[in-house]
């Protein structure tokens, strides 16, 4: 401690920032006064619901334990206007703390600053700050209105976590001028209320009175208890401030035709406050203070949550602030704070002001791809809608880890490193959340499938110079070519013929991903050469082809058998082949294993398809998986159903003419399908595709490389993957 | 705002000035041990600009141009990568006890950049964050860094 500071950290604000910021303090043995302008208790305008993020850090500041009963929340439900509802849960995968909760603010913020005070905190209520004390060019306390008189108040820091006002923050020119924040919140308390459920509850986007322009916003219920609800409107841009009090009513009328459930009284007033959205790391810090929390804009641009943000900014701030003060206790070096709240929110959080921008467009795409099970819009919609908590979790079937196949001594999992960076950097600038989507399942080092056999191939096969830098990077960038080529493929599956008011928002919306994919995939691959090029728009002309193809041929049950599979060769043997080919061709491999290698991507390509097929049709992906519903409805046949045809004719040709269009009609088809054997016949030709890609991997020279690729020739059959190692042992 | 105040980011530490000298002399046994591998990093950065921080110590400004490496303390202006390493992290990696990538997983090791370079930035991390840190003359002057300042 300096002596002429009596605090090391002088915090304004006792909400859930700038109590973490002092308890993680405190616990690190620093002398820190918390400034609370009001008397706990003391109430905040707020959702109050915190998501399983947020119990998460409570609990391990052992808050949790001091909070009365709360209303847990096993998830949220998300209501699209027009387009019915979604549940996501957080039990999906279980643990202690798989859950949310929805906690009033008048309870946890005093609950937080109660446990900072009991790890060594001093508090001081009822203590307004008025202004910065700043001297040569640095803030090296506040000046308080307290007990009817000014205090001056020194520290070696100050922590803004004066909210989205943050009067400090402006005062030292860390907030722009003009515009106060770029949203508005309004809640109220409704009790009396019947029906409330165990989930947070979203309504999205809300409209204006005349039900013309859709609105950036959103709405809310947030149980509170078993009949009293936390309720309310967030707008998310500059200039609606004046009409929040409009739509929410126009949203409690919404409300109202659910029925009966909804016919609360209110209890107080309905509340307003602004937030906001504005987060950028460079305006966080200045010599001598730190922003945290909504002074510092850590609110989610896409749902308003920020109570997770602003423990973790204030946690982040007690970190940089410890060890600033250990290197110069009287001058901590305050710099890195910017650093790590750029590490931790940009590319999300950071790009909120411009996503603001294009909610219109954004929200007009969910609402009308919102009932679709099509994989680009599932991934948009966890993406974009639910990034807390639920949006984390790795839920993704679209890309296989085939991390356990790689035999001992093949490591490709750093380049896919490299791959899965490359494919989130090719697209965060033009859209930010695509970056997310492109990334899903990517929050470790896991194995995909394709991009790995092309690593593998690149290198481990071919001239011993393949390790070198140019050929490796080359590598990398087309293993991202790959797959950002294949989450194009994904995009145009969700091209839908129904006809629904926004249809067309969201066609153009899976036209235009797939386009930006597409040609972001190009663009990589230019970095191969021509060859590589070549080779990429070759594969890529054949699964369009195999599309359209596939298109003209929908609903036909006079398909026969082998134009069926030159579809599946052209369609998905063109993508395995692929990056064997360019393997191959980066690798430098001679012109014998090279032939042999796209013989093997080939063959493993019709194995893996015929054994999606078997799996679409026996439900293996596991209950609620309906793909085989929406194939069939869509016209595709599968390998199985052409069987099946030959062998029972009448009701299932029938059925596969008129598009299954009931789920009985779904199970019907399935039942006959799997009742005709032949889902064996399927079975069988992908174990004799199998026995073809292990024929030409002989070719190759032995060693784990070849070794890894009869383990994806297994896969592809089985879909059976050894138990994955942990992480640590990886780097033994 | 106050007539007085200065934003903190344009000011250099002497922690800063500490580690840009450290830094240089890094770059200069890195350049001296491993040749080759130094004209390709040159080669692939040249023109390009870094902030890179020691965390909980101090910060640099890394260009490339000319085929060298120009070192500068504090941080320099405008959108560019930006690396960091904990201090920690970056002592057990100079001790042997945890490897470049393991610190990269835990998230010990930093790297945020525009689109594009990021992918470039890693993958010469990957590669000669082993070699540097494999090197005799640069763990002994890691040593001497952590000496005089823990």
């Amino acid at each position: 401690m300096n002596v002429r500071n009596p605090y090391d950290a002088v915090v304004v604000g006792a909400g859930p920032a700038g109590c973490a910021a002092a308890y993680h303090l405190a616990v690190r043995g620093r002398r820190v006064l918390l400034l609370e302008a009001q008397r706990f208790p003391r109430d905040k305008v707020c959702g109050d619901a915190l998501t399983q993020r947020a119990v998460r850090i409570l609990a391990a500041m052992g808050v949790l334990d001091c909070l009365p009963h709360a209303e847990r929340m096993r998830g949220a439900r998300v209501h699209m206007r027009g387009r019915g509802w979604r549940d996501f849960v957080y039990d999906a995968y279980p643990g202690t703390d798989s859950h949310g909760l929805v906690v009033p603010r008048v309870v946890l913020d005093e609950a937080v600053a109660r446990r900072a005070v009991a790890v060594g905190a001093e508090l001081w209520e009822g203590a307004a700050v008025t202004a910065p004390i700043v001297e040569g060019g640095r803030v090296v306390g506040v000046r308080v209105f307290r007990g009817g008189r000014p205090v001056d108040v020194r520290a070696a820091v100050v922590v803004a976590a004066d909210g989205a006002r943050s009067p400090l923050a402006r005062a030292v020119g860390l907030l722009p001028g003009g515009e106060l924040g770029v949203g508005v919140g309004v809640r109220g308390y409704l009790t009396g209320l019947d029906g409330l459920r165990d989930l947070q509850e979203a309504f999205l986007p809300l409209d204006d009175v005349a039900g013309r322009d859709l609105l950036p916003s959103f709405g809310w219920i947030n149980p509170t208890g078993a009949s009293e609800a936390n309720v309310g409107v967030a707008l998310f841009r500059p200039g609606y401030e004046g009409r929040a009090e409009q739509v929410l009513q126009h949203f409690l009328a919404r409300l109202s035709t659910r029925g009966k459930e909804f016919g609360g009284r209110l209890r107080g007033e309905w509340a307003t406050a602004p937030f906001r959205l504005d987060f950028s790391p460079d305006r966080c810090v200045a010599d001598g203070i730190l922003l945290v929390g909504d002074a510092a804009g850590l609110v989610n641009p896409f749902t308003g949550e920020g109570i997770s943000y602003a423990l973790e900014s204030g946690k982040i701030a007690a970190e940089v602030i410890d060890r600033g003060l250990t290197n110069d206790p009287a001058r901590p070096d305050l710099l890195d704070h910017a650093l790590l709240l750029e590490h931790s929110y940009s590319g999300w959080l950071g790009a909120g002001r411009r996503s603001a921008q294009r909610y219109q467009f954004v929200w007009r795409v969910l609402e009308s791809t919102f009932d679709s099970e099509r994989a680009p819009f599932a991934l948009c919609r966890r993406a974009v809608l639910l990034p807390e908590g639920i949006g984390e979790l790795r839920a993704n079937r679209t890309i296989d880890d085939v991390a356990t196949l790689m035999a001992p001594g093949v490591e490709v999992r750093a380049d896919l490193l490299g791959v899965g960076e490359l494919m989130t950097s090719s697209v965060r600038d033009e859209w930010p959340f695509l970056a997310r989507v492109a990334t899903s399942g990517w929050g470790d080092p896991g194995v995909p499938f394709r991009p790995a056999l092309l690593l593998l191939l690149a290198t481990h096969f071919g001239d011993p110079g393949t390790r070198c830098g140019i050929k490796q990077s080359a590598a990398i960038k087309l293993g991202a070519a790959i797959e950002l080529s294949a989450l194009a493929a994904l995009a145009q599956l969700g091209v839908e013929n129904t006809p629904t008011p926004h249809s067309s928002w969201g066609n153009r919306f899976a036209i235009l991903v797939s386009d930006l994919l597409m040609s972001k995939s190009l663009h990589l691959a230019t970095d191969g050469g021509p060859q590589a090029l070549s080779v990429l728009s070759q594969a890529v002309t054949k699964v369009c082809t195999g599309r359209i193809r596939e298109r003209q041929h929908a609903f036909d049950p006079g398909v026969t058998e082998d134009e069926h599979l030159s579809l599946v060769e052209l369609q998905t043997a063109s993508s395995f082949e692929l990056p064997c080919r360019l393997g191959a061709v980066v690798a430098g491999a001679d012109p014998e294993h090279a032939a042999s290698l796209a013989s093997y991507g080939r063959a493993l390509g019709v194995a893996f398809r015929l054994t999606e097929d078997i799996r679409m049709l026996t439900g293996a992906n596991g209950p609620g998986d309906n793909t085989a519903g929406a194939v069939l409805r869509d016209g595709t046949l599968a390998h199985p159903v052409l069987i099946a045809l030959r062998r029972t004719q009448g009701r299932l040709t029938s059925l596969v003419r008129g598009g299954c269009r009931t789920a009985g009609e779904v199970d019907e088809a399935v039942a006959l399908v799997r009742e005709s054997g032949a889902l064996e016949v399927t079975r069988a030709l992908a174990r004799e595709q199998a026995v073809r890609a292990a024929v030409a991997l002989e070719a190759l020279p032995e060693g784990p490389p070849r070794a890894s690729l009869f383990a994806l020739i297994d896969y592809a059959v089985t879909r059976r993957l050894p138990q994955r190692p942990a992480l640590e042992s990886l780097f033994g | 705002m106050p007539d007085d105040f200065a934003p903190r980011a344009a000011s250099v530490t002497d922690n800063d000035r500490t580690l840009a000298g450290a830094v240089r002399s890094g770059v200069r046994d890195f350049k001296t041990e491993n040749p080759v591998e130094f004209r390709e990093m040159v080669g692939e950065f040249d023109g390009r600009q870094a902030n890179v921080a020691v965390i909980g110590f101090g910060r640099i400004n890394v260009r490339v141009g000319g085929g060298d490496v120009v070192i500068e303390p504090g941080l320099g202006s405008g959108e560019m990568m930006h690396g960091a390493v904990y201090r920690e992290a970056a002592q057990l990696i100079a001790a042997g006890r945890l490897t470049p990538l393991q610190a990269y997983f835990r998230g010990d090791v930093i790297v945020r950049a525009a689109a594009g370079d990021l992918h470039n930035g890693y993958g010469f991390f990957v590669r000669f964050a082993e070699l540097a840190f494999g090197s005799a003359r640069l763990r002994t002057q890691l040593d001497e860094l952590c000496d005089e300042f823990l």
